[in-house]
């Protein structure tokens, strides 16, 4: 079989892989190789859906010895398999590189023979990149959950990232949809963990110990098909970032690939709920929200009409409007519209100005929903309402369709 | 001295601004900031010859390479993060940026560097503004510059709106270090040669242009891994989640030309 088409089999099986970050690593270029990490990232092209390509995502092989409910791969889906060798996986990666389309690899697989098997076929593709091509651009690879602590570490010490997917938001959920192989996720993740926190405490005290994963850990789970609430989702992130140390958590809306019992039948995948999901985890890594702050039990689910922020400061309307040449840097990233950026423009720009709205222009703040909720030298922005019902009206999103043309022909 | 009723007095030598005027090169930009640095004035400009319109209530300065030659002192420590951002600002093509340049280094200069961040300051935010428009294009080549391999060099040529290229050369320096590659800037007509040891100038004769453009189409069909990459480029995307205003907002169509995987959707 060609590598052509392969290739379009086991890219067509990767692209549920929402990971695509190739940031977070700086390595320099070996001596007479090719590519090197830039701490922040290059994103190489945007799909068809919007997506960035940074790296070569791919599978190296679609044959699977599991059977889950919601995967593509499973055992029961007939389906055409193929698997590449480590060294193709090599050449493609470094020929692609070479015309600059792509940052590095991602490397993930289904499970073939056995966990360890199939781990040893990932390190030995990656092996072959950074020790016969000297290749120092982006790694990222897949752990396969059940493979050995000796194959996990040694995928670790070569890569960039090294990550396993929780796929599902609770324990109950991966028993039922899943094929025994994931009951013990937090297994490969603590060993991740404990690999990146070892290598750091190694390097302070001499710079050659070696790098384990420098770019640290991530994980992934599918949204909306098990009944979970987002304040179970938002808790389980939450609990990983301080546990486990992890870089990101991707959320994946559900889009049913196969037609199972166990699944739920959705009308449309829940991508606005992924949305809504995806900017709570952005308010807990970086504008420093905690998981209680954004939902409660009483409203376990995401507002879809109103962002989880803004949701945050109409439900504490009473702290607002802030001075804007005053408040700390923590209250100025809780006003909708600012985000960790601008806040820090501006603490430092009010040191030599006593800011007005112009400036605040001119720093770049975006004021569009910021407007409600400051004031610049002890004033309002003229002509803003200071109600409730205004501003909530102003602030929430409308997603019904808008007018469009009926079809003239169609019966 | 004048006798009429208004007296013209402070329009003489010491109370007017200067306006400096360069030729509008980079390589003689960047000689000249030393000399702004060490003389400027905050109502100070700076100009290209080419837009310059004379006025009145301006003393005109000319400025070349030589002109750092004449300062009484020598003063060439400039913070190498102001020397950037003027640089970059200068390469985005505002006009603006270059003419509050002495302002801008005046201002810095009284302050600190730390001023660097005193958005609020006119000057200072206008040359932040260029520098990030350049520097956030030259982030944006850095992934969407594609190469063809033309024998075996590997051939970028590329559209920017902003001069990159000596940002560009010194990026991929560092990542293809042992490749032999050209950058083309198409939009100002020059480039960079490097041969594996060192960056050279590059410049392109109509002819050998025309040669490289018939050699680059051809090369674009015979290979094999840009087949393949368009195979995956086209795969990758999920169909339920088609989005191309969102593709066209990260990679808008006026760099498509030279990125292989969409080039043909433009034609």
């Amino acid at each position: 079989m060609d590598v052509m088409k392969k290739l379009e089999i086991l890219s067509d099986s990767a692209k549920y892989d929402a990971s695509c970050a190739s940031s977070g690593s700086n390595r320099a270029t070996p001596k007479g190789g090719i590519g090197n990490g830039k701490q922040c990232g290059i994103c190489h092209s945007w799909a068809d859906d919007g997506r960035c390509v940074s790296l070569f995502k791919v599978l190296f092989t679609n044959y699977c010895i599991y059977d889950c409910a919601y995967c593509i791969n499973r055992r029961s889906n007939d389906i055409f398999r193929t698997a590449f060798t480590p060294k193709e996986i090599a050449d493609i990666t470094i020929e692609f590189y070479k015309r600059n389309y792509i940052e590095g690899l991602f490397l993930s697989s289904g499970v073939i023979k056995s966990p360890d098997h199939t781990m040893e076929l990932l390190t030995e593709a990656i092996r072959i990149l950074r020790e016969e091509y000297l290749f120092g651009g982006y790694i990222h690879v897949k752990a396969i959950p059940g493979a050995s602590k000796e194959l996990i570490e040694k995928a670790g010490k070569i890569a960039d990232r090294i990550s396993v997917n929780i796929e599902l938001p609770t324990k109950r959920s991966l028993e039922l949809l899943t094929d025994k192989k994931h009951t013990d996720i937090f297994t490969p993740m603590k060993l991740i963990t404990e690999g990146v926190s070892t290598s750091i405490a190694e390097r302070k005290i001499s710079r050659k110990a070696p790098k384990f994963a420098p770019a640290g850990q991530s994980t992934q789970m599918i949204i909306g098909a098990t009944p979970e609430t987002d304040l179970t989702i938002v808790k389980l992130s939450e609990a990983m970032y301080n546990k486990f140390d992890l870089r990101r958590v991707y959320y994946s809306a559900f889009i049913p690939v196969n037609s199972d019992l166990r699944l739920p039948v959705l009308r449309e995948p829940p991508l606005l709920r992924e949305h809504r999901l995806y900017q709570a985890d952005f308010l807990m890594r970086q504008y420093e929200f905690s998981a209680d702050e954004i939902l409660s039990p009483e409203h376990p689910m995401l507002d879809i009409a109103l962002d989880p922020k803004a949701n945050w400061a109409m439900n504490n309307f009473h702290i607002f409007p802030v001075e804007v040449n005053r408040a700390d840097y923590q209250l100025l990233l809780r006003v909708p519209g600012i985000g960790p950026r601008s806040a820090k423009r501006i603490v430092i720009a009010r040191r030599s100005h006593s800011l007005s709205f112009e400036n605040l222009r001119s720093l770049g703040v975006v004021l569009k929903r910021a407007r409600f909720f400051i004031t610049c030298k002890g004033k309002r922005m003229p002509f803003i309402s200071e109600k409730f019902a205004t501003v909530y009206k102003s602030l929430s999103e409308n997603h019904e369709p808008g007018p469009f043309q009926l079809p003239l022909f169609n019966t | 001295m004048s006798r009429g009723r208004f007296n013209f007095h402070f329009l003489t030598h010491e109370f007017m601004n200067t306006l400096y005027l360069f030729d509008g090169t980079l390589e003689t930009f960047i000689s000249i900031i030393p000399v702004l640095w060490a003389i400027s004035e905050p109502s100070d400009r700076l100009l290209s010859q080419s837009e310059y319109t004379p006025g009145i209530f301006e003393k005109t300065v000319y400025l070349d390479e030589r002109s750092s030659a004449d300062l009484p002192v020598k003063n060439n420590n400039i913070p190498k993060e102001v020397m950037n951002a003027v640089t970059y600002a200068f390469s985005s093509g505002i006009v603006e940026a270059v003419e509050k340049t002495p302002q801008y280094l005046n201002y810095i200069k009284n302050n600190g560097i730390d001023a660097m961040s005193h958005l609020a300051e006119p000057s200072v935010s206008v040359i932040f503004k260029a520098a990030r428009k350049t520097s956030s294009e030259a982030h944006k080549l850095k992934g969407i510059l594609r190469f063809r391999k033309l024998g075996n060099i590997l051939y970028g040529p590329y559209f920017s709106k902003c001069f990159v290229l000596p940002i560009l050369a010194e990026h991929f320096k560092h990542r293809l270090p042992n490749e032999s590659w050209i950058l083309h800037d198409t939009e100002r007509k020059t480039g960079v040669f490097y041969n594996g040891k060192t960056v050279e100038q590059a410049f392109f004769s109509p002819r050998e242009l025309s040669e490289i453009t018939n050699e680059y189409e051809k090369a674009g069909v015979e290979d094999q891994f840009e087949t393949l990459w368009k195979k995956y480029f086209d795969t990758i995307a999920i169909e339920y989640r088609k989005n191309p205003k969102l593709q066209r907002a990260f990679m808008p169509k006026q760099y498509w030309r030279f990125i292989p995987e969409v080039a043909k959707r433009v034609l």
